[in-house]
This record gives structure tokens, C-alpha cells and sequence, in this order.
């Protein structure tokens, strides 16, 4: 512990490419960039399966299987595999950026469909009588109405996204978890758990973003039945 | 696939599997322990859901590698002690399954339980002969899931040196060899696969009662 | 004027829904289809909003065939009620009657402003108009249903099983509501339901549907209980056919009205003036009788307590069924009947109902063989 402390008082540990700014803003940066490639691939995937039903049980395996698949392995496999073919920048960072956006799909892809799938079928079908184009029933009432299980599945999709960051430091990936394997290689364990200590953080806050987004963007007509839709244990937060 | 280096390395190999396989039931079956009272305390008392159900979902927040760091600190353990990985995954296995026993018990037809108070069971026979019963399938579909994400973050700890399959992953980089990465994959998928299939087996054979058609459920991983 | 011709609806399985159905449904009048499960009664109302395409036939609405009109363009012409009501959960009561309106290129403050207009329409106190869907009861849902198909004020409505979803008392308010909003809005309303009753309520005319989506009958309520089609209409409309078909015929003028020995609750014994057969009638302050007393009942005053209450009422104009039920429900034989504010205006025998019947039958009787 008082490594620790010792590691937090050192003013130097605050400035310069290793200092904790840095190292924060580098990991929210990969982070972002990948959850935001995760969501332009997974939300217009998830509507048209929550749309169409179709692939849903492709949707599902997949996502079970990449649940299994063991995400250091994952990441080694990719970098080795994959480095060769990016220029010296960005050797290490492409692919394990790569391999963030595969992890963050599944999660993004469930909530968008059985969002989608959940809603309201007589608002949809009242909506479709009414008039709505198939377009207007999809923004104007599906969406919304799937926007719970949506931000949940993003949600968990952002803590893989940061708890895999952490570990694609192994691979040599700018970020916190830097401090995690340095300081293991160093023997320094103060670094270590200050390091660990940062990366709870900026998880538990990321985790208080999205509940506050939540509670800014969800309807209070949708909020009293969140906790009787059950999310699906696919979305289940990962780790 | 280097022929070579798998013979050369068999007994090391089967030395990790096993420790991989103690680091997955051990945190599984103490967390499933644990899990039970508490989720049936939430259940019971629906003023502590929530209090129950988000406090342990603030520690599946907390990212793998980071608790592992972090719990020497708090609980005075060595750092490099793989009981912090199993403390850890209990954790983890504990969060996940407090949420699914309280909703199984929740699902559990409220006739069915009225029925079995009418009749004169006590609270504690009622949760032990009628509630947990029916919740079975619920609460074991939850288990599968945590054991298959548990083989996952268990390979982590290779990051902190703590022996287990994860080790392929580190020994194969270092090497630049990808025979060792592919063989704990491999090894990590089939334990996920065993493992799955039998909790599934045990979830049939405790519920006779459900239909044949509802029981011949896939495996999580099919 | 919504006109089936000759429409059938098969699926690709075989299976057939409507088999070659031809109605009319008049301008201003509510049609109910109604029959048993499978009979093609929802997959008919669907098929004029095109939420289903008929396989052949047609359906004209002012004389324009549907397939010809764009599927959006005419479902905003048509108001569409569902059970349940399948309101938009994520939005306020206000907002899901403006829903279609802002779809429309209303004005937000005009839309919520016709919205309020409409929620008054239907029954539904203002203080409502800023909750959720889920903080209403079925009751109030389904009227919010009600306003939101009317918010375009279209000409049609159709209703699939409307009042299906709650309770049997709050279902007869919102029928009768329903039937009085009608009167002033005098919508083209096709209606769904599988509930006899309701049909025979709210119905101007009925078309009955049996398995395999084949018409059975259609009639205006009154013709369905006297003369149904076949033994199947007949065994649908029920029992007790002959009894509720006196719901649809008055008392003449030669049923006497007879005066009544009645006191009003808390009147002093010795002022009391009993009929020979010992009984009169009690009264509330406001001359609305309550039941019947006995002289062997009443004490010292005329308590509440010396009052037989099972005695139903009908008021002058009422139905013969109604006058027909307070002679046969009372303890004396002797039905009370009210004017139309409630007060008593004396009491009918049993016997002279039963003759009013008569006269009523041998005039259907009468009218039937002139046509």
C-alpha cells in the first residue's frame, strides 16, 4: 500500500509521455475508438436481425463462443498474426484495437436486438395502423423503446472494451495497463496497484457515464419495467 | 502445430490444465455457495435487491487483471498468491449468480409456493424442497454462464505469473512460438465445453419434471 | 361506406381466413364483427387498413378501391383502436394522442392542444395528460387508445376487441361512453370482438362469422335474437334470445300505470298508508323509490332496515325487457316504474306486462306480413 501512495505523491509519475494523464488519455482514446467502430458495425447489424429475425441464432453462438474464447489468447494470436502486415506505427496498436471491436460487438449486437425484439409488439402494430411508414415505426417507437437494452449492451461493451485495453498492454498497447506490466517486470508493485487502482476508476466512472446517459435519454415511460425485462445473459457485463 | 515442443512439453501442459481447472471450480462452486442465501435473501426482502444486485454489479465493473492487483492490498494476501485469482473470480461468480438465484426464485410460480405454505412447510423447507427445485434450470443456466466466462479470466493471470493454461499465451509470445497459444486455446475452449455440457446434464437430470422438449436445450457454447 | 366484395384471404399453407365475404359498412354506423376464434373476424378488419392483402375480392371505401390507394396514405385515413390499447410506452398520455398529428407536420402546441380537446372527449381528466402509459389503469388506456385514432379526426374507425382487456364494470362504462361519443362524432366504425353481448350493445348492425372465415348472418341486433339465420347464429347468440330481444322493444300506451301507497325513509309509523296486500313503497328525499316495506317490518319509523331491496326498476320508456324484469323481480309481483329523472310514478302488474308483450309480438308478427 504505501507503494502505493508513494507512486501517486511522485510528481514526476504526473507529466511526460509515461505520466498518468497521458496514460489515461490514451486509454480512453483506443477505448473510444474501438467501442465507436464496435457501433457502427453492431447497431445497424442488431436492427436488422431484431428487424428481420434472421441470424439471431448465428448472433447468439457467436456471441457464447467469443464468451469461451480466452480474449489474452485472442489478442496474442491477432497481434502475431496481424503485425506484419501494418506499417511500424501502428504494428501493435491496429491489432489489438482489432480485436477490442470483435470483443465489443456481441454485447452491442444482443441489446440492439432483443431491444428491437422486446418492444412493445401492440405500440408496433397500433403504430402500423396508424399510418407510420416501416421507417417512422422503427425511429419513432421501436428505437426508442429498445434504447434500455441498447445502453446496457453498450455498457458492457465499454468495460470489455477498458478491462481488454488493460490487458493489450501485454501486447505492448499505450494505455494504463502499462503500469501493470511494467511494474510486474520491475518488481514494482507500488506501480502495479496504482496502475490497477486507475483502471478501477475509469471503469466505475465510465460505469456512472452510462447510467447517467441512461437516465438523461431512456424515457421515464420505459424506466419502471428495466428491471422486469431481463437482460439476457449474453449481454452480461464482461470482464 | 510444433510437434517438437507439445511432446517436449506434455507434463508441464497437464500440470496447467489441472491448475486452470482448480482455478475455475473452486471460485464457481464457492460463489454458487454463497450466491444461494443471498440471492434468497434478495428475493425475500425486495428493499435489498437493489442494494444486493448493484453492489455486485459494481464488482464485475472492476476489470479482471486490475482486482487481481488490487486485492493483495486490501486483504493482505501476496501479490503473486493465486488465491487472489480465486478470491477474485468468487467474486465475480457471486455478483453474477446473487442476480440470477433472486430472479429464478422470482420465477418461481407464486401459486406453487402458496400451495406449499397452505400445506404447512416451514420457510427454510419451502426454499429447500420447492423453490430451489423449480429454480434449477434458471439458476444452472446462470452457472454455465459463469464457469465458461471464469475458464476466460482465469487465463489473465498469466500477466502476474500465476500459473495456468493462460501461461501457453505468455511462454508462446515471449517464444514467438504459436504452437503454445493454440494449444491453451484449444484446452481452454474444451474445458468450457465439458464443463458446459456437464452442468446441462445435471440441470436435465435434476428436472425430470420439465418437459422433453424444454429440457433438450443447447449447450451455452452450441 | 366501407364495401367487402367478394374477398377471401388463404395462406400460403392453405389455410383459409375469410372465404368470399361480402358486406357493407354503413356511413355513420357501427358494424361489429363478431364470431369464435378462427373465424376470420380480425384477419376481415385487418384487410381494410391493409395490415393484411386480401388473396382476391375487393374492398371500397367511398367507392375507391383500397389496393389502389398507398398502404401509409390509407391507414391515416382510417383510426385503428387495438386491444390493450398499444400505446407507446415512452411516451406521455399527451404525447401519444399528438403522436400522429406531429407525424403530420402539426405544430407541437397545436397538437397538444387538440390532444387536450380529445382527452376531454373521452372521458379523461387533464391531470392525466403528462403520465406514462404504465401509470394508467386498462380503463383509462384504452380510452387514451380511443383518443389517439381519433386525433386526425378520420372519417373510419376500426376497433379489434377494444374493451377486451378490462373488467366487466369498467367494460359497460366504456361501452355506453363509447356509444354516447359516437352519437356526436359519427364515425364509420368496423368493431372486432368475440363477446355476443358487446356486439348486441354496441352494435348497428352485426355480421356473424363462423370457422373458416364464412359469413353466417348479418343483422341488426334486434332481427339476430328473433330470427337468427341457422342453429349455428342461434346457438351463438345464446340463451335467453327471447327474454333480451324484448331489450329492443317499448311498452304501448295501453299499459296501465297504476298508483302506489309509498312513504318516504324516516316517515313515523302512524303516518303510514299501506297497500291492501301490505307493502308500499319507500322513498328516498328526492321521491326515488329504494324498495319495497312491509307493514309486519316497519317499527316505530320507516327504517332502512324494513326495506326489501330486490326489487329492480324500469323507467317510463324503458324496454319491455326492463319493465318485464321489475315486475318479476319484485316482492309483490308489482313492477315500480320512475319518469326519466328517477322519481316514482307507480307500479305495473306482471300481468299487463305480459299482455304489452303480447301486443308487441302480434305487432312484429303484423309488420313482418305487410312486407
Amino acid at each position: 500500500m504505501s507503494g502505493l501512495i508513494e507512486f501517486f505523491a511522485d510528481p514526476g509519475n504526473w507529466s511526460g509521455s509515461t505520466g498518468i494523464p497521458v496514460r489515461i488519455g490514451y486509454h480512453l482514446l483506443y477505448s473510444l475508438i474501438a467501442l465507436g467502430l464496435a457501433l457502427v458495425i453492431a447497431v445497424p447489424l442488431g436492427i436488422y436481425v431484431g428487424h428481420t429475425g434472421r441470424g439471431e441464432a448465428v448472433v447468439a453462438g457467436m456471441a457464447n463462443a467469443l464468451r469461451a474464447l480466452p480474449t489474452l489468447g485472442l489478442l496474442i494470436v491477432v497481434v502475431m498474426l496481424a503485425a506484419p502486415l501494418f506499417s511500424s506505427s501502428l504494428v501493435f496498436t491496429a491489432p489489438a484495437i482489432l480485436v477490442l471491436v470483435l470483443l465489443a460487438i456481441p454485447s452491442i449486437l444482443t441489446g440492439t436486438y432483443t431491444g428491437i425484439q422486446t418492444a412493445d409488439r401492440s405500440a408496433v402494430d397500433a403504430a402500423t395502423g396508424l399510418g407510420y411508414t416501416p421507417m417512422q415505426v422503427l425511429t419513432r417507437v421501436q428505437l426508442p423503446c429498445a434504447l434500455p437494452l441498447m445502453i446496457s449492451g453498450v455498457r458492457g461493451a465499454m468495460l470489455q472494451i477498458v478491462s481488454t485495453a488493460t490487458v493489450a498492454a501485454y501486447v505492448s498497447l499505450n494505455g494504463l495497463g502499462r503500469y501493470i506490466i511494467d511494474g510486474r517486470a520491475n518488481n514494482d508493485f507500488g506501480q502495479m496497484a496504482a496502475g490497477a487502482a486507475l483502471v478501477a476508476v475509469v471503469a466505475l466512472v465510465l460505469e456512472l457515464a452510462f447510467l447517467l446517459a441512461g437516465r438523461l435519454t431512456i424515457s421515464p415511460g420505459l424506466r419502471r419495467s428495466e428491471r422486469r425485462v431481463k437482460v439476457p445473459a449474453s449481454a452480461a457485463p464482461a470482464t | 502445430m510444433n510437434l517438437t515442443w507439445l511432446s517436449s512439453n506434455l507434463s508441464w501442459i497437464l500440470e496447467l490444465t489441472l491448475a486452470h481447472l482448480w482455478l475455475t471450480l473452486i471460485p464457481t462452486v464457492v460463489g454458487l455457495a454463497l450466491a444461494l442465501p443471498l440471492g434468497w435473501w434478495a428475493h425475500q426482502v425486495p428493499r435489498l435487491y437493489g442494494l444486493i444486485v448493484g453492489t455486485s454489479g459494481l464488482f464485475y465493473t472492476i476489470p479482471s487483471l486490475a482486482f487481481f492487483v488490487l486485492l493483495p492490498g486490501v486483504i493482505g494476501t501476496r501479490i503473486l498468491d493465486p488465491i487472489n485469482v480465486v478470491i477474485a473470480l468468487t467474486i465475480y461468480t457471486l455478483a453474477l449468480m446473487v442476480r440470477v438465484v433472486a430472479d429464478g426464485l422470482a420465477a418461481v410460480p407464486r401459486e406453487t409456493v402458496e400451495a406449499a405454505e397452505a400445506m404447512g412447510y416451514r420457510a427454510f423447507q419451502r426454499f429447500t424442497r420447492v423453490q430451489l427445485p423449480v429454480a434449477v434450470p434458471v439458476i444452472l443456466a446462470g452457472l454455465r454462464v459463469a464457469v465458461v466466462s471464469n475458464i476466460s479470466i482465469v487465463t489473465m493471470a498469466a500477466i502476474i505469473g500465476v500459473q495456468q493454461l493462460g501461461s501457453l499465451f505468455t511462454q508462446g509470445y515471449s517464444l514467438g512460438l504459436m504452437t503454445p497459444i493454440l494449444t491453451g486455446i484449444i484446452l481452454c475452449l474444451l474445458i468450457a465445453v465439458v464443463l458446459d455440457l456437464l452442468i446441462l446434464g445435471l440441470s436435465r437430470t435434476l428436472t425430470p419434471w420439465r418437459p422433453a422438449a424444454v429440457r433438450s436445450g443447447k449447450g451455452v457454447l452450441a | 361506406m366501407i364495401v367487402f366484395d367478394q374477398v377471401s384471404k388463404t395462406y400460403p399453407d392453405g389455410t383459409v381466413a375469410v372465404d368470399n365475404l361480402s358486406l357493407e359498412a354503413p356511413q355513420g354506423e357501427i358494424t361489429v364483427l363478431v364470431g369464435p376464434s378462427g373465424c376470420g373476424k380480425t384477419t376481415s378488419m385487418r384487410m381494410i387498413n391493409r395490415l393484411i392483402d386480401p388473396t382476391s375480392g375487393s374492398i371500397t371505401m367511398d367507392g375507391e378501391d383500397t389496393s389502389g390507394i398507398d398502404k401509409v396514405e390509407l391507414r391515416r385515413r382510417i383510426g385503428y383502436v387495438i386491444q390493450n390499447a398499444g400505446l407507446f410506452p415512452h411516451r406521455t398520455v399527451l404525447d401519444n394522442v399528438g403522436a400522429l398529428p406531429r407525424l403530420l407536420g402539426t405544430k407541437k402546441s397545436q397538437a397538444r392542444e387538440r390532444a387536450m380537446e380529445l382527452l376531454e372527449l373521452v372521458g379523461l381528466h387533464e391531470s392525466l395528460a403528462n403520465r406514462y402509459p404504465w401509470q394508467l389503469s386498462g380503463g383509462q388506456q384504452q380510452r387514451v387508445g380511443v383518443a389517439r385514432a381519433l386525433a386526425t379526426d378520420p372519417p373510419f374507425l376500426l376497433m379489434d376487441e377494444p374493451f377486451s382487456a378490462v373488467d366487466p364494470i369498467v367494460r359497460a362504462q366504456l361501452q355506453q361512453e363509447f356509444l354516447r361519443l359516437q352519437e356526436r362524432i359519427g364515425k364509420t366504425i368496423v368493431l372486432v370482438t368475440h363477446d355476443i353481448d358487446e356486439a348486441l350493445i354496441l352494435g348497428d348492425q352485426i355480421a356473424v362469422l363462423r370457422q373458416g372465415g364464412h359469413l353466417a348472418q348479418v343483422a341488426s341486433p334486434e332481427v339476430l335474437l328473433r330470427d337468427p339465420a341457422d342453429a349455428f347464429v342461434a346457438n351463438f347468440v345464446g340463451r335467453s334470445r327471447g327474454y333480451r330481444s324484448l331489450g329492443f322493444t317499448g311498452a304501448d300506451e295501453h299499459t296501465p300505470i297504476l298508483q302506489t301507497a309509498s312513504a318516504v325513509l324516516g316517515d313515523a309509523a302512524q303516518t303510514l298508508r299501506f297497500r291492501p296486500d301490505g307493502w308500499l313503497v319507500a322513498l328516498d328525499a328526492q321521491r326515488r323509490p329504494i324498495g319495497w316495506a312491509h307493514r309486519d317490518e316497519v317499527g316505530a319509523a320507516l327504517q332502512d332496515s324494513a326495506i326489501n331491496h330486490a326489487g329492480s326498476t324500469a323507467s317510463l320508456g324503458a324496454p319491455l325487457r326492463d319493465f318485464l324484469d321489475a315486475a318479476l323481480s319484485s316482492p309483490n309481483g308489482d313492477g315500480i316504474v320512475t319518469d326519466a329523472e328517477g322519481a316514482l310514478l307507480g307500479v305495473v302488474t306482471t300481468d299487463d306486462v305480459v299482455a304489452a308483450i303480447r301486443r308487441a309480438k302480434g305487432a312484429a308478427a303484423a309488420a313482418r306480413a305487410a312486407s
